[in-house]
Parts: structure tokens; C-alpha cells; sequence
């Protein structure tokens, strides 16, 4: 007959708990929301290029979003289409906030983007920008969900 | 096979635009659907538009042993349009606010019924599937670039639909 003994030590545990969550922002957050940002550009120029309505003749409004990439130095912003008509200051980026309150502020400068989102009394809007973050929205909503319930498992919950 | 009449989006477009002309709205606004132009452009009546983008759906499991659910989502967005009010006589510049505010009332925990208009023009055939928003829907106001002040009122819209599998 064999017989152990566990025992747990909930300082040292609260400890742990207390370093994991310092770690959280750099380690988690901070990537996360870029690759949010990232998820959401790309699917921004996707639906100016091929989801109707496409609304695209110089491509400089769909570069002002690289643009804005490049100047915030996201990750994989090369993958986003640019134009020969782009100028600088065409798009902006920029990351806020500490811990766990990290923001992404993205801005497409360029003269004619309110008119290309959201249309005009005689030309129906793009929604390209709604429509990304309604579908990046849902993404996180869903990974929450997930995440919640995984960690519930994980502690023995429902 | 056929597509089943809760994931025609014809149905679901049909519906939402039957739903939406036939509310009570301050102003009494016309309504334009997506592409289309407005009837008398330069009239100084309200109208709105309605615009509906898709978003990427999600596998639920079996609606039975033939059909499966999937839960879809849309983005609703209904912008009203007045002439500025420099262009008119004169105007209640409260109409286009009480308009939306009036269209986010109605469109706050909104549940509509998909009709199978596919099946038959008049909407008699209604399916099990209702078009629900679960949000306040968010009101702004955009800038009148040409000669219209604007409001736009967005919600979510999910809707449980059957495909055959």
C-alpha cells in the first residue's frame, strides 16, 4: 500500500498567481490587440477590394491604412496593399493605455474616407470599417466564451 | 438540394426591409434599400436607407437528422437623411433626431419573424427562425457633406439557420 500527501501552500500559490498576472499585459495583451488590429486592417482593405460595394480607383484610401500600419510599426503591416498615390501622413497608429487597458487608435487621414464608409444621400455606404469590427467583435466574444469555459474545466466547474 | 428559406439572405434581406417600412417613425421617412437611389432627390422629406452586411456564421450542431444550425450574424444599418436646414424655409431640427431616436427605440431588442418570401411573394409563409438584436443600437451623427444632416442608427442582428447536410 502506497500513500502520499499533497499539500498545497496558498501563498506560494497566490504569489504565482499574483507574478502570471504581471506578466499578463507584456506577454499577452499587448500582442493580442495588435494582432486584433491587424485582423481588423486586413479585413478593412479585404472588403474595399472584394466585398461589395468595392470602392477602389487610386487605392489611396486602402493605403492609408498601410500607411497607418507602417506608422504604428504593426506586425505584418507589409501585407497590407499600398499605392504609388499615397502620402505621407495619409494614416496614422498609435498604442495607449498600461496593464490590461491597452488601446489601438487607428486613423485613415485621407480627405474622402468618411465618404467612402459611410456613403452619401445618393450613394450607399461601404460599411467596411463597421463591418470588420462587427466581425472582430464576434471573434473575441467567442474567444472569451471559450477561454472561460476551458478555465472553468481546467478548475473543475462547468 | 435546396437552400433551406432561413438561410436565404433574399428572405432575411425581405424581411427586415418589410419590418422596417412599416414602422411608426417621426417624420413618416421613405425608405431606400441599399443600392437604390431615392425617388425626388432634392424633396425635403426624410428618408433612410437600410444597408446589411454578413458576417462570418457559426457551426451550431444538428437542427435534425437532415438539416445542421448555424448561427448567423449581421451588421444592420439604417441612416436617415434631412435636406440641412439652410435649404428649406423653414424646418424642425428635432425631426431627424426624434426619427432615430424613434428607429433605435424599435430596433432595441427587436425579434422578427424570417418569412419565406422565395416560397411565396406575399410573406404568408412564415419559418421558426426570428431575426433578434440583443444590443442598444448605437446612434451617430455624421457630418452633412452634401446637403443632408444624417443620423445612423447600427445593431447586430443573429438569427439561428438551418442548412442541409
Amino acid at each position: 500500500m502506497s500513500k502520499f500527501t499533497v499539500q498545497v501552500s496558498t501563498s506560494t500559490f497566490r504569489r504565482e498567481l499574483r507574478d502570471f498576472l504581471r506578466l499578463l499585459p507584456e506577454g499577452v495583451v499587448r500582442p493580442a490587440v495588435k494582432k486584433i488590429t491587424f485582423d481588423v486592417l486586413f479585413d478593412i482593405v479585404r472588403g474595399i477590394t472584394v466585398d461589395a460595394p468595392t470602392r477602389v480607383d487610386t487605392g489611396r484610401y486602402r493605403a492609408g491604412y498601410h500607411v497607418a500600419a507602417q506608422h504604428g510599426g504593426l506586425p505584418g503591416s507589409a501585407a497590407l496593399p499600398s499605392a504609388s498615390t499615397s502620402r505621407a501622413g495619409d494614416g496614422s497608429m498609435r498604442f495607449t493605455g498600461e496593464g490590461l487597458e491597452y488601446t489601438a487608435e487607428v486613423i485613415n487621414h485621407v480627405e474622402y474616407a468618411l465618404l467612402v464608409e459611410d456613403g452619401t444621400a445618393r450613394m450607399r455606404p461601404g460599411n467596411h470599417v463597421k463591418r470588420a469590427l462587427a466581425a472582430a467583435r464576434a471573434d473575441v466574444v467567442a474567444m472569451t466564451a471559450e477561454l472561460r469555459k476551458n478555465l472553468a474545466g481546467a478548475f473543475g466547474g462547468q | 438540394m435546396a437552400t433551406h428559406a432561413t438561410a436565404k439572405m433574399r428572405n432575411v434581406r425581405a424581411s427586415l426591409y418589410t419590418w422596417l417600412s412599416g414602422l411608426t417613425v417621426t417624420g413618416s421617412p421613405s425608405l431606400v434599400v441599399q443600392d437604390q437611389l431615392r425617388d425626388g432627390q432634392d424633396s425635403p422629406d426624410l428618408f433612410m436607407r437600410m444597408t446589411i452586411e454578413s458576417l462570418p456564421g457559426a457551426f451550431e450542431g444538428r437542427f435534425s437528422s437532415s438539416l445542421v444550425a448555424v448561427k448567423q450574424q449581421i451588421l444592420m444599418v439604417v441612416d436617415v437623411f434631412s435636406r440641412t436646414p439652410a435649404d428649406q424655409a423653414s424646418s424642425n431640427l428635432y425631426t431627424i433626431d426624434a426619427a432615430a431616436d424613434d428607429l433605435a427605440y424599435q430596433m432595441t431588442l427587436m425579434s422578427i419573424a424570417v418569412t419565406d418570401y422565395a416560397t411565396d411573394d406575399t410573406g404568408a409563409t412564415t419559418t421558426a427562425a426570428r431575426l433578434r438584436n440583443l444590443e442598444a443600437p448605437t446612434v451617430r451623427v455624421l457630418p452633412p457633406p452634401d446637403g443632408y444632416v444624417r443620423r445612423q442608427i447600427q445593431a447586430p442582428i443573429t438569427w439561428h439557420s438551418r442548412l442541409a447536410a
